[in-house]
């Protein structure tokens, strides 16, 4: 009995000592991310060594998968940190009240349009993009066809059966193409897309199906023409063997859609100051400068400085095509479904 | 009823309340209201999916068993050599990631017949061949052919032979793998994705889009009911078409060496089913080893070197406890199904169950439930396997069941007069006799969760992502290494399930044979 008593005190005594020396055993933060989150392995050595906070990446499938489940476990979340959540997604995730606000000491520093996004610090934009035409200039030289430079330009017989799109419900490429349509042609989109039927557009499910499958320029595929990124053309010189002097394609400014990407602190996490720091690491030079060439993203930082691959063949289009996150939280259902019945019937 | 027969059933009912029962009612509960049934059930889309899903499945579950026919004759019915690669070989279709099958059937087929219902249809067959292989070949393996030989001496045709005698045998597994094959097919995803295009979609790919794409959950959990109740209807109706087997079978019938006249056709058989397999395969070996044009290796050399072999033990991990876990909950399942004949038909019904729940409303599920203090597991690396347990646990079911039904019952009542204690008698008798069909459904486990993508692409890692996920991340990221990696991944998934396949084979080979010496 006695000896009982001993254990059960002993057991307790421990018990307590490790809550109350909880102060000093380190935090790990857990940051959630979509699976196309792919940093320079030992990215945050530096951030651990700094402040004595180990950083763990679990990845949670894409960036649709991810708000979908931080919407249904608001509030008791998965992680501490999430991060990829872009402006066509980010008011269904606001609506739910999944993060906790924060003003980063870098705020200052970080790109304006994409900080009105969030103007209170509900999230913090980390990087941005644009989702733009692209077309094979070797296939359009040959032929001494013009490229197609416009989206209406798209509607004309030159380009019949020419374009390849990844599907706007699957696919987040899709989406942000869908949305600069709208953008661009206004109440007339549906009939923008039902001429692009009429001329034997291509939808398929993912980006990859799409320039992976069909275009052209990266597969034996017979589509000269592509949804895809800005950043495209110099992810196609870097990873030829050997590498061309100039990029095989190229970008139609004039069709591109800006997509942010944010990250934010989830509600629930019993972390918060050291979640923190963590979004102030996120934003950082350090970080940011490794982005370009892990992830084909632009900085959000405007110090960070950007590779030479970048500046001298992507394209960074001044007036991007664009729509606010409220309306197309508002929106995207509806478009969606009439998208859907326009094309994919 | 037992002592042991009922702690077993307990145990196996109990898991599935925890894992299967309350998530779906938590997602339910906590994203439905009664205007989102009047919604989603009123609008012409949703029953546009619906047929589809369907007419699909029907065309599939047809075109499958054309495939399937011929090997499985053989198979079931002879003995060859290379009889036990030929099976082994029929398997591997079944255990790819259906990604990597699809990438695989648009490198093969001519582009007018991408996105078309001729490429579902024909991958579908592809996946399902080792269901009717493994299902219907087991049953008729343990038929003893002295029944058709009697029948024939006594002055049958053979066409009466087969219907009057092979076919009573026989329907019941033909029946449960139309049914496993049905519901494979109506909740059949990425192949649908992939290969049927953005314009067609089954209720599974409907209730991915809607959740994830659109994120409607509550029209997507909707759509999920709707799914479950139709196929409790199809697996009922099915179950009533077709009784179970008429039970007059020897367990230690042994194979017919193949007749003269039949070995052309054999190999015939042999080497047409072997090309199908290989087809996609070949496809997806050779995109491992070309980055952009050029033969390299490259891809190989960096995967071994990088994070990216963590995948592989972590799907290996997950396929090793999936197995053990699914084998003692469909071992425990079945035992109730042939030893409590009042219950049976229950029990068994209740076996089908995890087909009929999309494993993507399960995932969301499992996240919603699973979430805090002690039993927040949602990153937990084995949490991954619970979710391949419960999809590999019918099909388990379906291989020990009907296999469990023809131990004769005279062989445990005899160990009972000789004193055995009933335990004894479950190791002894049942244990013994059943080790081909225990054997054949560890192996259909680590096929599952080896290939499983659904509910793995769902849950969170912490750590390394299983195969299927990573090849599937790496094919949407930019650069021809990478897509080389990618294939890299597929085609040791490939190596790696006939690996586990041949190992079990053996080993039940190996056993048999100690048995009869």
């Amino acid at each position: 009995m006695n000896t009982r008593r001993t254990i059960i005190a002993a057991l307790v005594t421990a018990l307590l000592l490790t809550a109350c020396g909880g102060t000093k055993e380190p935090v790990t933060l857990t940051l959630l991310a979509h699976d196309s989150f792919t940093p320079s392995e030992g990215i945050f050595d530096q951030f651990t060594t700094e402040t004595g906070i180990r950083v763990e990446v679990v990845r949670s499938g894409d960036a649709g998968t991810l708000v979908t489940k931080a919407v249904l476990s608001a509030g008791n979340p998965e992680a501490d940190v999430l991060w990829g959540v872009d402006n066509t997604l980010l008011s269904r995730a606001l609506e739910a009240d999944v993060f906790l606000p924060y003003v980063s000491v870098h705020r200052a520093d970080l790109d304006g349009d994409a900080v009105a996004l969030a103007p209170d610090g509900e999230v913090t934009p980390v990087d941005s993009g644009d989702v733009c035409i692209n077309y094979d200039k070797a296939w359009f030289a040959e032929r001494s066809i013009t490229p197609p430079l416009t989206l209406q330009a798209l509607t004309s017989a030159t380009y019949r059966n020419l374009l390849v799109v990844p599907n706007p419900v699957s696919s987040s490429p899709g989406l942000a193409f869908l949305l600069a349509t709208i953008d661009e042609t206004g109440d007339d989109w549906q009939r923008w897309w039902s001429s692009m039927r009429d001329n034997g557009v291509l939808v398929v499910e993912s980006w990859s199906d799409a320039y992976y499958g069909h275009f052209t320029a990266a597969s034996d595929g017979d589509r000269p023409i592509v949804v895809s990124y800005a950043t495209s053309p110099p992810a196609e010189v870097i990873f030829a063997d050997p590498r061309p002097s100039e990029a095989p394609t190229a970008v139609a400014a004039l069709t591109c859609f800006r997509q942010y990407e944010f990250a934010g602190i989830l509600r629930g996490t019993p972390h918060e100051d050291e979640a923190r720091l963590l979004i102030d690491f996120l934003v950082s030079r350090r970080f940011q400068e490794d982005l370009p060439l892990t992830q084909f993203v632009w900085p959000i930082n405007t110090k960070a400085n950007v590779p030479r691959e970048f500046t001298e063949f992507a394209l960074r289009p001044d007036n991007p095509l664009t729509i606010a996150p409220a309306t197309i939280a508002a929106k995207r259902a509806e478009w969606l479904d009439a998208f859907s019945n326009v094309m994919l019937r | 009823m037992s002592r042991t027969v009922r702690v077993a059933l307990l145990a196996t009912v109990a898991w599935l309340v925890v894992f299967l029962v309350v998530p779906l009612a938590g997602v339910i509960v906590g994203n439905v209201r009664g205007d989102d049934f009047s919604r989603v059930l009123s609008s012409p889309a949703t029953w546009r999916v619906v047929w589809f899903s369907t007419w699909q499945s029907v065309l599939s579950v047809a075109a499958t068993f054309a495939v399937a026919a011929p090997v499985t004759w053989l198979i079931g019915r002879h003995q060859f050599a290379g009889r036990r690669a030929l099976r082994a070989v029929t398997t591997v279709g079944f255990l790819l990631p259906s990604v990597v099958v699809a990438a695989g059937f648009l490198a093969v087929l001519p582009r007018s017949l991408h996105y078309s219902v001729f490429a579902i249809v024909i991958a579908h067959a592809y996946f399902n061949l080792a269901v009717v292989v493994r299902v219907v070949g087991a049953r008729l393996e343990t038929l003893d052919r002295r029944l058709d030989e009697a029948a024939r001496s006594l002055g049958a045709s053979p066409v009466r032979t087969v219907t009057s005698v092979s076919w009573p045998l026989v329907r019941g597994s033909v029946a449960s793998a139309a049914a496993v094959t049905f519901l494979y097919c109506f909740t059949s995803y990425a192949v649908v994705r992939v290969l049927g295009g953005p314009a067609r979609n089954t209720m599974e790919s409907d209730i991915a889009l809607r959740a994830f794409g659109i994120g409607d959950v509550s029209a997507a959990t909707v759509i999920a009911l709707l799914q479950a109740t139709i196929i409790v209807c199809i697996v009922a109706l099915l179950r009533r078409a077709a009784r179970s087997d008429a039970t007059l079978l020897r367990t230690s019938a042994r194979l017919a060496p193949l007749p003269r006249d039949a070995r052309r056709l054999a190999v015939t058989v042999s080497i047409v089913t072997v090309a199908f397999v290989a087809a996609p395969l070949v496809a997806v070996f050779w995109r491992s080893v070309h980055v952009g044009d050029a033969v390299s290796l490259e891809a190989w050399r960096s995967v071994f070197n990088e994070s990216l072999f963590d995948s592989v033990v972590a799907s290996l991990r997950a396929a090793l406890l999936t197995a053990l876990l699914g084998t003692v909950l469909a071992g425990a399942a079945a035992l109730g199904v042939v030893r409590l004949p009042r219950y049976g038909r229950t029990i068994d019904a209740i076996t089908v169950l995890p087909l009929a729940i999309s494993p993507v409303t399960l995932g969301l599920g499992l996240i919603v439930t699973f979430d805090e203090s002690w039993y927040d597991w949602r990153a937990a690396w084995w949490f991954v396997a619970i979710a391949h347990t419960l999809a590999a646990f019918p099909l388990i079911a379906r291989v020990l069941v009907p296999a469990w039904r023809a131990v004769p019952a005279r062989l445990a009542d005899a160990a009972a007069v000789l004193g055995a204690g009933e335990l004894r008698r479950l190791v002894d008798v049942d244990l013994r006799l059943l080790r081909r069909a225990f054997a054949a459904g560890l192996g259909l486990a680590v096929a599952v969760s080896l290939g499983e993508f659904g509910a793995a692409s769902l849950l969170s890692r912490r750590g390394a992502e299983t195969m299927p996920v990573a090849v599937a991340r790496l094919l949407e990221r930019t650069g021809d290494l990478v897509r080389a990696q990618a294939f890299v991944l597929a085609s040791l998934l490939v190596v790696l399930c006939v690996a586990a396949l041949s190992v079990v084979e053996t080993a039940v080979g190996r056993s048999r044979d100690a048995a009869h010496h």
